[in-house]
């Protein structure tokens, strides 16, 4: 009890402390902003980059997302929920918007799809080669089956599993994210799980 | 699936994730060992893999991006500023967006300009191109993408369920021929949201069957909020075994995120001109309070980009961005 009550109060300090910077936000306040966008930067930067597998669109999308939080600050209201939650819906609108954009003439170079170590998809797909993505030609290929293993599930899935390989966060964060609780963002990490190994087989 | 198998994997996670080694877990589960096994390794070599660092140079370059925006941007058009703009500038904003979108969806479906876009880039709603971003988005898109985010507050789909029933009615007025989508079925993301603008597909019945089963999961995972959560879970499944996902998921909460992105929702009147899909009708039909915030936002592009979206002031033009977009599918 004693530690559920702690972690209440740290929740709240913590969503005092957010509202209070998305207020210095809504106020233009570049200092505000400055750290908003050290805290956020790397994780949108991830997520985005798990999406469109090129690190140059990644940058510009990413400065993309908060050039229009800059934008659209004025119409945001906080409401205990993480600032961050909004920072991913935009991005997940701009990779929607990238994508349409330069889906007809898309090239993906196999080689650049993941920054992957390539026994894992040997793991993932219970197959047997060796060395990694950049001196083994196969792995080019085997990457290209895990993108596409979790393009083919569930979009919530793919969320929280995204959320939990490429941007590094744990339940609770993904949690605060996708606006579930932690043992349900589990679950879907498990269906999420099992979807892919079948999808790869 | 194996629920089972996935409860215990699921536990499984949270116990690593809580430091617990893979072979404590099997420990644990020493009837399901040989088949949490394989699972537990790859979610440990997966986890173990090195994160994407951004460079330093771009963090940079996004930084000073920023600041220029903030410094450069107007800063005075907070919901104060849009009260202060008299409703008859709104109608009259309004309206011309209902032309302009009409008549630029018109000409974009015969292939001839996007005056909308290039109207509304005028006026600072698109950005760059006029294509990247969120001023691209049509309508239709705009409310597949207020839907996404959505669609994690299922919370909100309980309470929603007349309105869902109505946009079921709806949806089945659409001819899947008219309801079509755009074609960016490559990418999955896009055929997810063109499938639930189809409502016909079977992965995506699958899909939507996941989904109600994970928000029945999160009933049975979280017991002071079962009621809930099992309210939530039957909701999902009965919009979506209808094509509507996208009516649930547009509930509560599309006011803030379609807002927040600010821009867009005026162009997606023109767009919507394209005729391209009827997933405008999503954006219509189901998303009443996008619809709103898209009279909110088109009204906001004239004058101001910071209205708060407030859903009272902007219900008299509520319908003025879809209506603008059925313009457009007419020409089509």
């Amino acid at each position: 009890m004693q530690n559920e009550a702690a972690v209440a109060q740290g929740l709240a300090v913590t969503d005092a402390y957010e509202g209070n910077l998305v207020a210095r936000a809504k106020e233009r306040s570049q200092e505000a902003w400055d750290e908003i966008y050290t805290r956020h930067y790397p994780q949108i930067y991830r997520y985005i980059h798990a999406r469109v597998f090129d690190a140059t669109i990644a940058e510009d999308l990413a400065s993309s997302v908060f050039l229009a939080a800059v934008k659209g600050i004025g119409s945001y209201r906080y409401q205990g929920q993480p600032f961050l939650a909004w920072l991913y819906r935009i991005a997940h609108n701009t990779i929607s918007s990238h994508h349409r954009t330069t889906l007809r003439h898309r090239v993906v170079a196999l080689s650049t799809v993941m920054e992957l170590p390539g026994r894992m998809f040997d793991q993932i797909g219970g197959r047997r080669t060796e060395g990694t993505v950049e001196s083994d030609p196969a792995a080019g290929a085997e990457q290209m089956d895990l993108r596409e293993a979790l393009a083919k599930l569930p979009r919530t899935q793919r969320e929280v599993l995204t959320l939990k390989f490429f941007v590094g966060m744990d339940a609770k964060e993904i949690a605060t994210v996708v606006g579930r609780e932690p043992a349900a963002v589990y679950s879907l990490q498990a269906r999420g799980l099992q979807a892919l190994r079948r999808h790869l087989r | 699936m194996d629920n089972e198998l996935s409860k215990t994997l699921a536990d499984c996670l949270a116990e690593i994730e809580g430091g617990a080694s893979v072979d404590d877990c099997l420990k644990r589960h020493p009837d399901q060992a040989s088949e949490l096994r394989p699972h537990l390794e790859s979610w440990s070599v997966i986890g173990g893999a090195a994160l994407v660092q951004p460079s330093v140079a771009a963090l940079n370059r996004g930084r000073q991006a920023m600041r220029s925006a903030l410094t450069s941007a107007p800063s005075g058009f907070g919901p104060l500023a849009a009260a202060r703009m008299a409703p008859a500038w709104a109608a009259v904003v309004a309206a011309a967006v209902i032309v302009l979108g009409g008549a630029a969806g018109a000409s974009a479906a015969l292939g001839g300009p996007n005056v909308a876009g290039d109207a509304l880039d005028a006026v600072g709603v698109t950005q760059g191109d006029g294509e990247g971003g969120i001023s691209h988005s049509s309508a239709s898109d705009r409310g597949l993408e207020c839907a996404n985010p959505n669609a994690f507050e299922g919370k909100a789909n309980s309470e929603d369920k007349a309105q869902n029933a109505v946009d079921a009615q709806s949806k089945e007025k659409c001819s899947p021929g008219n309801c079509e989508a755009e074609t960016d079925t490559d990418e999955v993301e896009e055929a997810a949201e063109t499938d639930d603008a189809k409502g016909d597909d079977a992965d995506d019945i699958d899909e939507d069957a996941d989904d109600a089963t994970d928000d029945a999961d999160d009933a049975d995972l979280d017991e002071e909020d079962g009621g809930n959560g099992n309210a939530n879970g039957n909701a999902n499944a009965n919009a979506n075994g209808n094509g509507n996902g996208n009516a649930n998921a547009n509930g509560q909460s599309n006011a803030q995120p379609c807002a927040e992105d600010g821009e867009g929702d005026g162009a997606g009147s023109g767009e919507a001109g394209d005729g391209t899909n009827n997933a405008s009708d999503k954006g219509k039909e189901n998303a009443n309070e996008n619809a709103s915030q898209g009279a909110g936002n088109a009204e906001d592009r004239g004058n101001n980009q910071n209205d708060d979206g407030d859903v009272d002031g902007a219900d008299a033009d509520g319908g003025n961005g879809p209506q603008g977009q059925g313009g457009g599918q007419n020409q089509d």
